[in-house]
């Protein structure tokens, strides 16, 4: 599996560059740019769509059915691109915890946003995966594209409502919303689950 | 022990169906003829645990292939029809990838197989022709070494001179009495140097499965009349041509009347003359 994983690494160093000019660019707006959870939700959207841009190369390459011929199982393969997810998730929250922290350095923001801020990036990130990899390895993606875009659309749609939304009204600390990365956890496990069911019975 | 051993596999695609049993004996080289779209690929594909049959049993190296033959593949080297590495991978980075991918996998080995082959491990592999392209996929296919080698059309797209070195690759592979090659391609001038066996496949169908030598042994090529070809035993003919000048048949040898003169067949030769026999 870490074999499996050094060439997605690879291929996001080549193929995926400009994606984290992007997404400094964004989080570093977000340090100056007041009560903006978008600049804060898009970057995790980007990064997010990681493993299925991986997935659609892999098909244009036919990685995926050289891969079939490999000692990797197919949960192994499966369980790489939602690793990569959880990384990369991990990476844009990390920063974007510095770029939060930085602007209630310089007086913009409360601390006690922070958590509930959080709670509905990580929600958001995990989300986008856990709906579109189950469809992408159960059809392939270039029949699970139209589902892709609807996704990608919604998630959009839902980070513009954002935009206009007082992060510290709706989101004081409360339970269900810090509670609300764990419920998409779940989803993402399941999602995990149906993902290598799907694909085990795929041929290649 | 068989190398590979199938039995009674079905596998069907609306439009085709293949069935087929077929046994590659340890130590051997078989190699796999037929016409574009006769099964060879799906036949490599359920070999290898890539495609699940419908109907059948296959062994590789003596376990079957089933949910838990990812292992097995530790000790199979594959060379797929279509060379797949992301375009922007370097030889280099191959090699990194494929030492965590296999436990068996000899770094040294594989940069001595992309020296012999000729294959730069500074260039990214989008700058690489289709030749270049193959023998990478052959140098990866070599280096963790494996027992059984399954090669779908790995020549094709290689210079003659580079198909040669290939094919004394794979000879010299064989030369461990516990190595076997399953190899596919268009070109029969390359199976008819390196085959032990050869296996016919026409239209998902095995016509014929047998050593190499004792097909050249056994069969002519008889240009005759055609009364005189009717005056022999139907089973002695294996496939006919019909010209304005004669009868040209695979016949036989042990059942052509004495002064019947019979040319050596070639595996290409037979392969025609057999698959038109067929569609007769």
């Amino acid at each position: 599996m870490k074999g499996l994983l050094l060439k997605e690494l690879y291929m996001i160093g080549k193929y995926f560059r400009s994606f984290l000019f992007i997404i400094l660019v964004f989080l570093l707006s977000s340090i100056w740019a007041g009560n903006n959870l978008f600049l804060l939700v898009y970057p995790m959207i980007v990064v997010t769509m990681l493993p299925m841009s991986t997935l659609s190369y892999d098909e244009k390459f036919g990685w995926d059915v050289y891969c079939g011929a490999l000692p990797c199982s197919r949960a192994q393969v499966v369980s790489v691109k939602y690793l990569l997810c959880l990384l990369s998730i991990g990476l844009i929250a990390l920063l974007s915890l510095a770029a939060q922290l930085a602007r209630v350095g310089i007086g913009g923001g409360r601390l006690d946003e922070i958590a509930p801020l959080f709670s509905v990036i990580l929600a958001v990130g995990l989300a986008g995966p856990s709906l579109l990899l189950p469809i992408v390895f159960k059809l392939g993606v270039e029949k699970g594209r139209i589902a892709y875009y609807i996704v990608i659309g919604a998630m959009c749609g839902a980070g513009v409502l954002f935009t206009t939304a007082d992060v510290s009204a709706p989101f004081s600390v409360s339970l269900p919303v810090t509670l609300l990365p764990l419920a998409v956890l779940a989803i993402f496990a399941a999602s995990w689950l149906l993902s290598v069911c799907f694909y085990q019975k795929r041929s290649l | 022990m068989n190398a590979i051993e199938i039995k009674a596999l079905e596998k069907n695609y609306p439009g085709f169906d293949l069935k087929l049993d077929l046994a590659l004996p340890q130590g051997s080289i078989m190699g796999l003829i037929g016409e574009n779209g006769a099964g060879k690929t799906t036949a490599i594909k359920l070999i290898l645990g890539m495609t699940k049959p419908d109907g059948g049993r296959i062994e590789v190296l003596g376990r079957p292939v089933d949910k838990n033959f990812a292992r097995v593949r530790e000790e199979i080297g594959v060379v797929l029809d279509e060379p797949a590495f992301p375009d922007c991978l370097k030889a280099g980075q191959v090699d990194k990838i494929m030492r965590n991918i296999y436990k068996n996998w000899d770094s040294a080995a594989f940069r001595d197989n992309l020296a012999k082959l000729s294959v730069p491990d500074d260039k990214p592999f989008k700058d690489f022709s289709r030749g270049m392209k193959m023998k990478l996929s052959i140098a990866v296919a070599l280096a963790h070494r494996p027992r059984l080698l399954v090669l779908d059309e790995p020549t094709s797209g290689l210079d003659p001179l580079v198909r040669d070195q290939v094919v004394d690759i794979f000879s010299e592979f064989t030369r461990d009495e516990g190595h076997s090659v399953l190899i596919s391609s268009h070109i029969v001038s390359d199976l008819e140097k390196l085959c032990d066996y050869v296996a016919f496949l026409h239209k998902g169908r095995l016509l014929l499965c047998q050593e190499k030598d004792r097909l050249m042994e056994e069969y002519g090529i008889a240009h005759c009349a055609a009364g005189e070809l009717a005056a022999l035993d139907s089973a002695a003919v294996l496939g006919r041509r019909d010209s304005a000048y004669g009868v040209s048949a695979i016949v036989r040898r042990d059942a052509a009347p004495a002064g019947m003169a019979l040319s050596t067949v070639g595996i290409e030769e037979l392969f025609v003359f057999m698959v038109k026999e067929e569609e007769r």
